[in-house]
């Protein structure tokens, strides 16, 4: 029996942009062994393909005795400053709105169990993660994502992150209209667009079909779009309410209004001037102030209107901006099933308390959304193949991840729910209390981020655990409630937004690091996200699951009618709040009980000795260094085309790499550089070459010459070794002395300084 | 180093589970800190880098001690707990020999933990094992697939248990990994 390899047996199945795109990934893997690419550069790249480090990456564990070094094969190779070769990562799946198939969840099921853990892991951004990944393996896997129509891209790094989008969107009883089109568009739109290559950290979008429900979550975004609709001389006209710079983080910020009533067709170019202005002026130094929602509120809202609004009026034409409008309609579901009502017929045991908390009725009569609560956002590649199949059985591959950490189906006809509940109970997917406090969030934490503190995972199994036990028996206003953890302070776990939510830090006692978390009350979920908690103080990690007792139980006590919660935490204050905790401060000496000096789920005494550097933040590289990176691998296919004896692509390779090298230096001084050839080529001749800047003190024009020959040329009529060993050669010489100009030109602009 | 592999010939990826005798005496929460304690003192051969609990996930894998070259594992797949060696990368040799080194290092396992007394006094039978190739490429979840490998396996089978009879059985869902059911007797 022979097989081929997957890049082979993938040929033609991959976007070819997706395909072009993962082998110069590849070709970087190995320029990155060879030592040809730098540490940090190489790290960016990295995390713009969606390729995280993990906890333990620098090569250090402490194992409950000792901080102990991990001997990797690999040896002292890295992939990323302080961040070893051989050391598993995670890679992140980038699932735009979470709408999956049931062929993509497929794939990333057998991805997950051949290079990961088994497990797929959904995320509070709609993404799967995959964790404990070789990096050897990741242009492997990314093909095979690629097959499918998915991609890794931008998935971390200094990007646009995955696009988020309201989970029932289509079949909301609420909303204005289906944001899924619009988010789309706006993810092809934005995918590897040059005006979002230059910012200093990431960039999160949500979309939203109405106001008032938490779905899309906005007010907590980057860039958000509220839906909105208005009838005018009676056709129906589609409008977003456009925010800007939200966040969470340390220091949560509520998304400012940018434009009202804002034409669906400005949606694009809105985004990308928006993106310019970012990129213009956000912070790159400083990555700690460098989100777009600090810039925001240096500027003001005004100000920073009024800068995009400048910019969007010297924008470039794009047809792209709605080139998707009349294909808005595709993206209209069908049901594959008849509508059925539920008849009262005899329905499987536990089906009456799944069908209160996970069912939800869309706006179409007769068809529901079954919500599938996945404990902590896992399920097994088993799960994963089981639920793509029921997909398909019930409602035709409507399968969307939401940013709880569950996964939703639609369009399942009412009466069949008892048929779906079974078929998810056979593979242990029918778990009540979906959107309920059992329905804990957690980011991954020490479990496996660099950054985490405590153990968010541990507390959520706990606090699941024990709350799934008494749901049933819970007030209905304590039922409702939204727990959320993160496991340190950047806010992974989303616990700004939940009504009870906890993010991991630390105390010293006695000379040991106990574990604890911050307790943080009266999120608001609705509204998109509507207020942020109040940080109430730290409780040692082993005393929270006490201290969600004692708030829930004095709440349902002293509510006043319908009070909510919010309510209720604001009328109670800070004070009073930090007194309901004082007593579950409190931590015994080690001799008297060592469980507080250990976390949860964790049978090694807590240390902080683990924490490694993020990479949440990217590595800010500029735009050039990364663009000339990618001419490196382009020139690297060229050498591996000359060595397999393919001349013809050896040629083209190098004369590619000539064009993106130039293209960059030529970007540097204007940002709109088309992608033409012949417009390269002229711009970077007028700029550079005619004027002599480009020319070496020695050399001269000697470097640029190939690129202006070959352009001008054009492919040779035959193709000769020595030729094109040679052009191949000229192509990492010309990438050589773009960097070399690139310096000059720098030491120049700081001796001005 | 890539672990890509394009022919049955050269897999790497195979995992063998051994199934407890008295499932219902399996508590997971016993194998985080005992597999904690196993990095602590190299119990068994190989970079082991962490545990991972996933005991919440209904017939999933369990507790993993996630390792650079092989996982172990109390595994709740099938329904059926067990302890799980799956190898991930750089197993030499032929492959009846890598069959060999993945048959011995799911025994060694199995035996660290009846021996430990954390583990709760659990058994594992000898005479069922699962074998199974996690690459899809190298090892397609088809029939032919287990006549490719059946000589490589029995062979490696007969160096483990010489003399015993054996039957093997392409087994699971067929959009699953390639597995096989070998049963031992004498």
């Amino acid at each position: 029996m022979s097989a081929t390899e997957w890049r082979e047996r993938l040929q033609g199945q991959m976007p070819p942009d997706l395909a072009e795109e993962i082998d110069l990934f590849e070709a970087q893997l190995e320029l990155r062994r060879q030592g040809r690419i730098e540490d940090r550069v190489f790290a960016e790249t990295r995390l713009r393909r969606g390729v995280y480090g993990q906890r333990y990456d620098n090569g250090q564990r402490h194992d409950g005795i000792a901080s102990r070094r991990l001997e990797f094969p690999a040896g002292d190779l890295t992939k990323g400053p302080e961040t070893l070769w051989d050391a598993p990562g995670m890679v992140r799946i980038k699932i735009p709105y979470g709408g999956v198939s049931p062929e993509q969840l497929e794939v990333i099921a057998e991805l997950a169990e051949e290079y990961s853990d088994g497990i797929l892991h959904i995320t509070t951004r709609q993404d799967v993660q995959l964790h404990f990944v070789h990096i050897d393996d990741t242009p492997t896997l990314m093909r095979r994502l690629a097959a499918v129509g998915i991609t890794t891209r931008e998935a971390c790094g200094n990007g646009v992150r995955n696009i988020t989008g309201c989970p029932i969107a289509g079949v909301c009883r609420t909303e204005a209209f289906d944001v899924t089109a619009y988010a789309d568009a706006l993810f092809r739109f934005l995918l590897g667009h040059p005006d979002c290559q230059d910012f200093g950290r990431k960039f999160k979008i949500a979309f939203s079909g109405c106001a008032d429900e938490a779905c899309g979550l906005v007010m907590m975004h980057d860039f958000g779009a509220v839906a909105r609709v208005a009838t005018v001389d009676g056709v129906e006209r589609r409008s977003f309410d456009l925010y800007v710079g939200g966040g969470l983080g340390t220091t949560p910020y509520q998304a400012k209004l940018l434009y009202e009533d804002h034409p669906v067709e400005e949606l694009l170019p809105a985004m990308q001037a928006i993106a310019r202005v970012y990129a213009r002026l956000g912070e790159k130094k400083n990555r700690n102030r460098a989100r777009i929602k600090f810039l925001v509120s240096k500027l003001g809202i005004d100000e920073f209107r009024r800068l995009v609004d400048e910019e969007r009026r010297v924008l470039p034409h794009d047809p792209r901006w709605t080139s998707y409008l009349p294909e808005v309609e595709r993206f209209d579901e069908r049901p594959v099933r008849e509508p059925v009502p539920l008849n009262g017929a005899s329905a499987p045991e536990g089906f009456e308390r799944w069908l209160a908390t996970n069912v939800y009725r869309q706006r179409q009569p007769g068809y529901a959304v079954a919500t599938v609560a996945l404990p902590l956002g896992d399920l097994s590649s088993d799960q994963a193949r089981g639920l793509a199949e029921i997909g398909r059985r019930w409602v035709g591959g409507a399968i969307r991840t939401t940013v709880e950490q569950n996964i939703v189906l639609r369009w399942v006809p009412e009466g069949d729910l008892p048929g779906l509940y079974a078929d998810l109970a056979a593979i242990g997917l029918a778990a009540p209390g979906a959107g309920t406090i059992v329905d804990v969030t957690a980011c991954p934490g020490t479990d496996t981020c660099k950054l985490g503190i405590a153990s968010s995972r541990g507390l959520a199994g706990e606090l699941r655990r024990r709350l799934a036990a008494t749901a049933f028996e819970l007030d209905e206003a304590v039922r409702g409630l939204r727990i959320k953890v993160s496991g340190c302070f950047n806010s992974c776990g989303q616990h700004h937004v939940a009504d009870i939510g906890f993010f991991g830090n630390s105390r010293k006692i006695d000379g040991y690091t106990v574990p604890h978390f911050q307790v943080v009350l009266g999120g608001r979920w609705r509204e998109n996200a509507g207020s942020y908690g109040l940080p109430i103080g730290a409780v040692p990690s082993k005393r929270i699951p006490e201290v969600v007792d004692a708030i829930t139980s004095r709440y349902v006590a002293e509510r006043a009618g319908d009070e909510s919660f919010q309510d209720y935490i604001a009328r109670l204050g800070k004070k009073e709040l930090g007194a309901l905790i004082a007593d579950l401060k409190t931590v015994p000496s080690r001799e008297e009980d060592p469980s507080p000096y250990t976390d949860w789920g964790d049978a090694r005494e807590f240390t902080m000795g683990d924490m490694g550097v993020g990479e949440c933040a990217g590595e800010v590289i500029s735009r050039i260094d990364l663009e000339l990176s990618t001419a490196e691998s382009i020139a690297f296919e060229a050498q591996v085309a000359l060595e397999d004896g393919d001349l013809a692509r050896a040629d083209d390779r190098a004369y590619a790499a000539m064009l993106a090298a130039a293209q960059a230096l030529v970007r540097t001084e204007w940002a709109d550089v088309p992608s033409d050839p012949d417009a390269i080529v002229e711009e970077f001749r007028t700029r550079f070459y005619d004027t002599e800047r480009f020319f070496d003190r020695f050399a001269k024009g000697r470097f640029a010459r190939p690129l202006l020959d070959r352009h001008a040329a054009g492919p040779p009529p035959a193709h000769e070794a020595e030729t094109t060993r040679v052009l191949v050669e000229e192509a990492q010489l010309f990438i050589d002395a773009v960097h070399a100009f690139e310096i000059r030109e720098a030491g120049a602009q700081s001796a001005l300084v | 180093m890539t672990t890509a592999t394009t022919t049955v010939a050269d897999a790497v990826r195979i995992g063998v589970k051994l199934y407890a005798e008295d499932p219902a005496a399996v508590r997971l929460d016993r194998f985080i800190p005992v597999f904690h304690g196993w990095i602590q003192r190299g119990a068994v051969p190989g970079l082991l880098i962490d545990v991972a609990d996933y005991a919440h996930v209904p017939e999933g894998p369990g507790v993993l001690l996630i390792g650079h070259e092989a996982d172990h594992a109390i595994d709740l797949g099938e329904g059926r707990p067990g302890v799980l060696y799956q190898r991930k990368r750089d197993l030499d040799g032929t492959l009846a020999d890598r069959f060999g080194a993945a048959l011995g290092a799911a025994e060694t396992a199995a035996a660290e933990l009846e021996a430990d007394r954390e583990a709760g006094g659990l058994r594992f039978g000898r005479d069922e094992l699962l074998v199974r190739i996690l690459d899809r490429l190298a090892a397609p979840n088809v029939p032919e697939t287990l006549e490719a490998v059946r000589p490589a396996l029995l062979a490696a089978l007969e160096r483990r248990r010489p003399g015993a009879s054996v039957s093997l059985e392409h087994v699971g869902d067929p959009k699953g990994p390639f597995a096989v059911r070998v049963r031992l007797s004498g």
